[in-house]
């Protein structure tokens, strides 16, 4: 009996010595990969916007001094901000059924809402332009219906960008703020019942403040995924639409101008790190991974 | 003081797919009574529950309050108190606001009302100076006594509790039993409190509802359930219980001779219905009422021979396991008399004819 406890307990601790060391080698495959294929092109790239015929911060003074470059970054701001928007009113009504259906609807609505996935963005966004061109489907619906009698300029313009950036970003939306609804003990909306409350004052009361966390947290992703958005605002976008990773494609490729390109590059990478952090002090996105407030 | 609502259930049914987890019960809750659902788990007595509250409706058959139908009235609108298992207290309000939900929701007090209500039910689960802590800065117990206080507050006629002690340990455990039956006194609600725990629901009901597989197995006061159990699992499930089945081969005034499976006679209280000669019966014999006699004196009563095989100390009782001719029995005897029995020994088992109780013939199979 008591050498059966003893040999049970070496086990137990020979089981969390082995235990000590696998998590680290199961890591080192994606450890080697990313250190190849991110971190050390991130060095190269950080070199580069330093780099102009020897060390200097010459090329981050063009980019704030420039007036072309600034207004790039205010309608990358200004689109991720209406796209995030867009993204949050869409989507918590869908997330909220989502965290409320029953289990088969559920799972109907998922694959609902990830049936977009499999189609590519690439496709998503020029189907976006056969849609909302001058003589595109919705014009000519809203001119035989009599409702406009000219086309409206909607292609072109910064909300066809949204509009496409917004049908791209929802899925991602609608699950991160699922994920955190499923959070929510339905015991909870259950004794808001039982003491008198409305469904609709259970809503208000209870399930929208404990949902917060989850909002501030997939406004978050939204928002930092669409500051680096690319195809979307190039094939969608008019001229004055012109977001940062466009910028980023044009000074390096049109203009052959690497280290400029490198400079706009770290300046989104420091933007949307410098985002997460500051965002994380006020709303504590840590919850969303599970993590104590 | 409320007074109570009684409550009616009608023939009561609830299905899962195939699963009939509550089967067409009827019963009779008395205003303003203590009402115990006690069973084991998918006994249906939570589903019964949930039918009462209203998160779940019925099948088939009707709940009523005071006589008027409910199941066509939403949960938020019959006016409950309703203390969940794992308390569902809202995390983000303090225990103020969380206690005062239910009088925002359904009553348009001045502050200062609402404040001298919260207060008011603070001190009757004696709970205060603790009003502007969040729930998980709390005790368990504490966040007990906020649950209590939130289903309170409003005075509602009906009090629906779920295992609400089912987290706290044994000593705080009895500790609410006592104040529960305080509060239920106090505040004249009828209460409907759900267990498995038969502890609870002798100390605390004016009647216990013992369910199974979605029926009712039998509803009386604890002493009615303890004393004349109407079948082996309600024997078995309040208390423990020896349990001896046999055939009855003399019957008089007042006893029964009943003939074991190995051929020992005893004998046994005549029960209302009493059953006929040669037909078979389970002799029900509470442990407490057993006693265990060391050696050969001469004996008194039925006394059957053995052998122990476990003696468990309990401080104020000692369980004395007993091997007999006729199967395990169990004796619990005053905490030092056992000190001398070990293993082993040979002893006999006796109990007064009158402990020794017939269960009616309830299996129908």
């Amino acid at each position: 009996m008591g050498s059966g406890r003893r040999s049970r307990a070496a086990l137990e601790h020979a089981r969390v010595k082995r235990a000590g060391a696998l998590p680290w080698l199961l890591l080192g495959p994606i450890a080697v990969w990313n250190a190849v294929f991110f971190i050390v092109p991130l060095a190269v790239m950080i070199g580069h916007s330093v780099n102009d015929h020897g060390l200097s911060l010459a090329r981050y003074r063009d980019l704030f001094t420039t007036p072309l470059y600034l207004s790039v970054m205010q309608t990358t701001f200004e689109i991720s901000l209406l796209v995030t928007l867009g993204c949050l009113l869409l989507g918590y009504p869908v997330a909220y059924r989502l965290a409320t259906a029953g289990p088969r609807a559920r799972t109907l609505m998922l694959a609902l809402v990830l049936l977009p996935y499999w189609l590519d963005y690439i496709v998503r966004s020029y189907s976006w332009m056969v849609l909302l061109g001058r003589m595109g489907l919705v014009n000519r619906t809203l001119i035989d219906l009599g409702l406009i009698g000219a086309p409206l300029a909607i292609l072109y313009t910064r909300w066809s960008v949204a509009i496409g950036m917004i049908q791209i970003l929802l899925p991602l939306m609608v699950l991160t703020l699922y994920a955190a609804m499923l959070r929510i003990d339905t015991s909870l909306l259950q004794a808001a019942a039982a003491h008198g409350a409305s469904p609709s004052a259970s809503f208000w009361r209870v399930f929208f403040p404990l949902s917060l966390p989850g909002v501030y947290g997939a406004c978050l992703l939204t928002f930092v995924t669409s500051l680096g958005f690319y195809i979307t605002p190039a094939l969608l976008g008019g001229r004055k639409d012109t977001m940062i990773s466009q910028l980023i494609v044009t000074v390096s490729t049109d203009m052959l101008d690497w280290s400029l390109a490198s400079a706009v590059s770290v300046l989104l990478l420091v933007v949307s790190l410098a985002i997460v952090v500051v965002y994380n002090r006020f709303f504590s996105i840590d919850r969303l991974w599970g993590g104590r407030a | 003081m409320t007074s109570g609502a009684a409550v009616t259930l009608e023939r009561l049914t609830k299905r899962f797919g195939a699963v009939v987890a509550v089967d067409r019960i009827s019963l009779e809750v008395p205003s303003g009574s203590f009402i115990t659902f006690l069973g084991p788990s998918g006994s249906g007595k939570t589903t019964t529950l949930n039918l009462i509250a209203g998160f779940l409706e019925p099948d088939a058959g009707e709940v009523f309050f005071d006589g008027r139908p409910v199941s066509r009235t939403p949960t938020h609108r019959r006016e409950l108190g309703m203390v969940f298992q794992s308390y569902a207290l809202f995390p983000h309000m303090t225990v103020f606001d969380n206690v005062a939900f239910p009088l925002r929701m359904r009553q348009h007090l001045a502050p200062s009302e609402l404040a001298r209500a919260v207060d008011a039910t603070l001190t009757l689960v004696r709970l205060t100076g603790l009003e502007r802590r969040y729930p998980r800065q709390l005790s368990g117990g504490q966040q007990q006594r906020v649950a209590m206080a939130r289903a309170l507050v409003s005075r509602p006629r009906l009090l629906l509790m779920d295992e609400p002690l089912g987290a706290l340990d044994k000593k705080l455990r009895e500790q609410m039993q006592i104040e529960m039956k305080t509060i239920h006194r106090a505040v004249g609600s009828t209460f409907v409190y759900v267990t498995h725990d038969q502890g609870e629901a002798l100390a605390m009901s004016d009647l216990v509802v013992v369910m199974r597989d979605g029926r009712i197995e039998q509803v009386g006061s604890p002493r009615e359930l303890y004393n004349a159990p109407a079948n082996e699992f309600v024997a078995d499930f309040l208390g423990s219980a020896n349990l001896l089945g046999g055939q009855v081969t003399a019957r008089s005034d007042d006893t029964l001779a009943v003939t074991l499976a190995g051929g020992t006679t005893i004998y046994a209280a005549m029960p209302r219905d009493a059953p006929a000669a040669g037909s078979r019966v389970t002799v029900l014999v509470r442990p407490e009422d057993v006693d265990v006699v060391v050696g050969d004196r001469a004996p008194r009563g039925d006394v059957l021979a053995g052998k122990v095989r476990e003696v468990i100390y309990l401080g104020e009782t000692t369980r004395v396991v007993v091997d007999t001719g006729e199967g395990v029995l169990v004796a619990r005897i005053a905490g030092q008399r056992g000190d001398d029995l070990v293993p082993g020994d040979t002893v006999g088992v006796r109990w007064a004819a009158a402990a020794a109780r017939v269960l009616p013939s309830s299996t129908p199979a």
